[in-house]
Parts: structure tokens; C-alpha cells; sequence
């Protein structure tokens, strides 16, 4: 018996390569479309919307879970202590109360805009479940956003800017977020600097080394209005190179927010 | 069915845990799956609504990515023997 042996012709792209590459363009062609038009990156966004929320919700659930194994006597002891809390937060609420009247008054009186031109969001997602420095709000274009509109984490807390938007939903970029950069100015002194985004609600700068700077200082950015928008947490001396390495942090701790307020760019 | 499935995991699950998950499922997803282009539908959805920055790779990362991971088993569609699990 004669056996012939036979060698396939190993091609680079394969038989199929033509149809394979066909595929290819159609979906390539297909995402560009859609890539051009808003509509589409509204419809995702709602799309996406209640598995964010689902999401938003696994998380606030998993970071309750240590509580389940809590010992019995620290619940107690927390109950006490909670307890105490209540009672000082109702004599708070009253302080709150009084102070209230009479900032609405001083208002008044030196004619400082009214709260209520500031545009409420909740946050729908915010990291890990989208990427690091970013949140996810419920309010869009439709809501009378814009882009590069500020966004407060209270009154005058600066935390970051709209970056990406849709009809009913945006993307801010927290002022911690990677290679943001904002000009500001030391409360303290009044000496502007440039804070840098680190990543990570990280907030970094390089000043000289004769640069009267501590940590504690509060970092103000003026605009339309001026906000406290990071605060000073180490300070390292680089004596060879004649710098000072500021690191600083957001002023609130974004994990621990739900509601934050845009005011948009066109008030005065 | 299984192909499907793990297309409509590749996107739901990113959303609801965590972004990065996109990368090892997509990677994954080359493995178990012969030329899955449905990577890149799952990136350019995902990429709609994250944001990484600005500039053409940081608004496009995810579909770049997809991209790349198909052209290469593109390429290596004749080279090696594929496992074609689902």
C-alpha cells in the first residue's frame, strides 16, 4: 500500500479570511455610525442605568456585611453611643435651625444668590464600579447640564466637573482625577498653585521649596463664586532638587455621598 | 446559546461590579469563543458611558482594546488550534 503525504498550504489569514474580514468591517462600520450620533450614547446610558443602580446597591450591602459578625456586647456598647449621638444631633438640629434663619437673613441683606439655582443629581454609580475618580449622576443635557459644569459636594465644596453627558445622565470628572488640572490659591496666603490630578482622590502639586505651605491648608478655586476644593495632607521637602511635593485630598470623602449639586456655567 | 449569554454577561457584568472586569472577560472570551467580535459592540457600549479622559484612546479605550485583541486572533486564526469551547 502507498501512502502519498499531502502538505496543506498553511496561509496567514486562513480560508475564511475574506468572509472573516467582511464581519469584521460590518461591526467596525456599525460602531462608527453609532459612535457619531448622541442618541445613542443616551440610549446605552439608560440602558445601563438599573444595572448601575444594581450595582450602587450590591456595594452599600457589602460594605454593611462586617456589621452581621459584630460582637453582641459592641452592639450594645454602639447602641449607648448611638444613642447619645441622636440626642446631641437633636440639639444640633435646633442650633441648625437658628443658624439657618439667620444666614437666610445675612443673605437677604447682602444679596448672595439663593440656594436654589444649583441643579441637584444623585449619584447612580461612583468607583469601583466605574472607573476611579468619576461618578455617575442621574441628571443630563435635558436637565440643563453642560458640559464643564461645576460640581459641589455642598454649598462651596468643589469636587469636580462634568465630563461626559447624555439626555438624562453624565459622567463627572472629580478635580482628583488623572491629569485634571485646576488653578487655585492657599487660603491661608493667598499664593496660587496648581493642583494636579493624581488619580485615585489623589490631588498633587510642585512648588519651591520657599512656598508657605502646611499640611491643613485649605486650597480655594475661584470662579463665578470661590470653593474649597482640596485640602492639604503631606508636604515633603526635596532639598536637593529645591521643591516642595504637596499632596492633597478632596474635601469630602466621595464614597460617602449620594446627592451632589452642578451649578451651571452660565449663572452668574 | 452560551456564545449569547456570555456577550450579554461581558456587558452587564462590568456595569454592576466593577469596569476592569471588561479586560479579563474579554480576554476570556477570545479563549472559550472563536473570533468573538461581540468584544467590540461590549467595548463601544461600554465606552459610552465610562469616561477616562480626554483625547482619541482615553474616549475610545475599551473599543480599541476589542480592536486589538481581534486583529491579533485574527492573525493568529490560522497559526494556532483554537479551542472552541462555546
Amino acid at each position: 500500500m502507498i501512502f502519498q503525504i499531502k502538505h496543506t498550504k498553511q496561509n496567514l489569514f486562513g480560508r475564511n479570511f475574506f468572509k472573516i474580514f467582511i464581519i469584521f468591517l460590518i461591526i467596525l462600520v456599525f460602531v462608527l455610525i453609532f459612535n457619531i450620533f448622541g442618541p445613542a450614547r443616551s440610549l446605552a446610558s439608560e440602558i445601563f442605568s438599573p444595572f448601575f443602580k444594581t450595582g450602587n446597591f450590591f456595594y452599600e450591602r457589602m460594605s454593611q456585611i462586617p456589621k452581621i459578625f459584630a460582637d453582641k456586647n459592641k452592639l450594645i456598647e454602639e447602641n449607648k453611643k448611638l444613642l447619645a449621638e441622636v440626642e446631641n444631633s437633636r440639639l444640633d438640629i435646633i442650633d441648625y435651625e437658628s443658624i439657618k434663619y439667620e444666614n437666610q437673613k445675612l443673605r437677604r441683606e447682602l444679596e448672595i444668590r439663593p440656594e436654589g439655582n444649583f441643579i441637584a443629581a444623585s449619584i447612580i454609580a461612583k468607583s469601583p464600579q466605574i472607573p476611579p475618580d468619576s461618578l455617575f449622576l442621574d441628571k443630563g443635557f435635558k436637565d440643563g447640564l453642560n458640559n464643564g459644569d461645576l460640581v459641589l459636594a455642598g454649598e462651596r465644596i468643589l469636587i469636580g466637573k462634568i465630563a461626559k453627558m447624555s439626555k438624562n445622565r453624565a459622567m463627572v470628572a472629580l478635580n482628583s482625577f488623572a491629569n485634571a488640572v485646576s488653578y487655585g490659591y492657599v487660603a491661608r496666603t493667598n499664593e496660587p498653585l496648581e493642583i494636579n490630578g493624581g488619580g485615585g482622590g489623589r490631588l498633587e502639586t510642585k512648588v519651591a521649596i520657599d512656598f508657605d505651605i502646611i499640611a491643613g491648608d485649605k486650597i480655594m478655586v475661584a470662579d463665578s463664586f470661590t470653593y474649597l476644593a482640596a485640602i492639604v495632607g503631606v508636604v515633603e521637602e526635596d532639598q536637593s532638587s529645591g521643591f516642595k511635593n504637596i499632596f492633597m485630598s478632596l474635601p469630602v470623602d466621595v464614597s460617602k455621598i449620594s446627592i451632589v449639586f452642578i451649578e451651571p456655567l452660565t449663572s452668574e | 446559546m452560551y456564545r449569547t449569554l456570555y456577550f450579554l454577561a461581558i456587558i452587564i457584568f462590568p456595569v454592576i461590579f466593577s469596569w476592569w472586569l471588561f479586560i479579563p472577560m474579554a480576554l476570556f472570551f477570545v479563549y472559550l469563543a472563536k473570533l468573538p467580535y461581540e468584544i467590540i459592540l461590549a467595548g463601544f457600549l461600554l465606552d459610552m458611558v465610562y469616561y477616562f479622559g480626554d483625547g482619541f484612546l482615553a474616549r475610545h479605550l475599551l473599543i480599541v482594546f476589542s480592536l486589538l485583541l481581534i486583529i491579533l486572533a485574527l492573525f493568529l486564526n490560522s497559526r494556532i488550534h483554537w479551542r472552541k469551547v462555546i
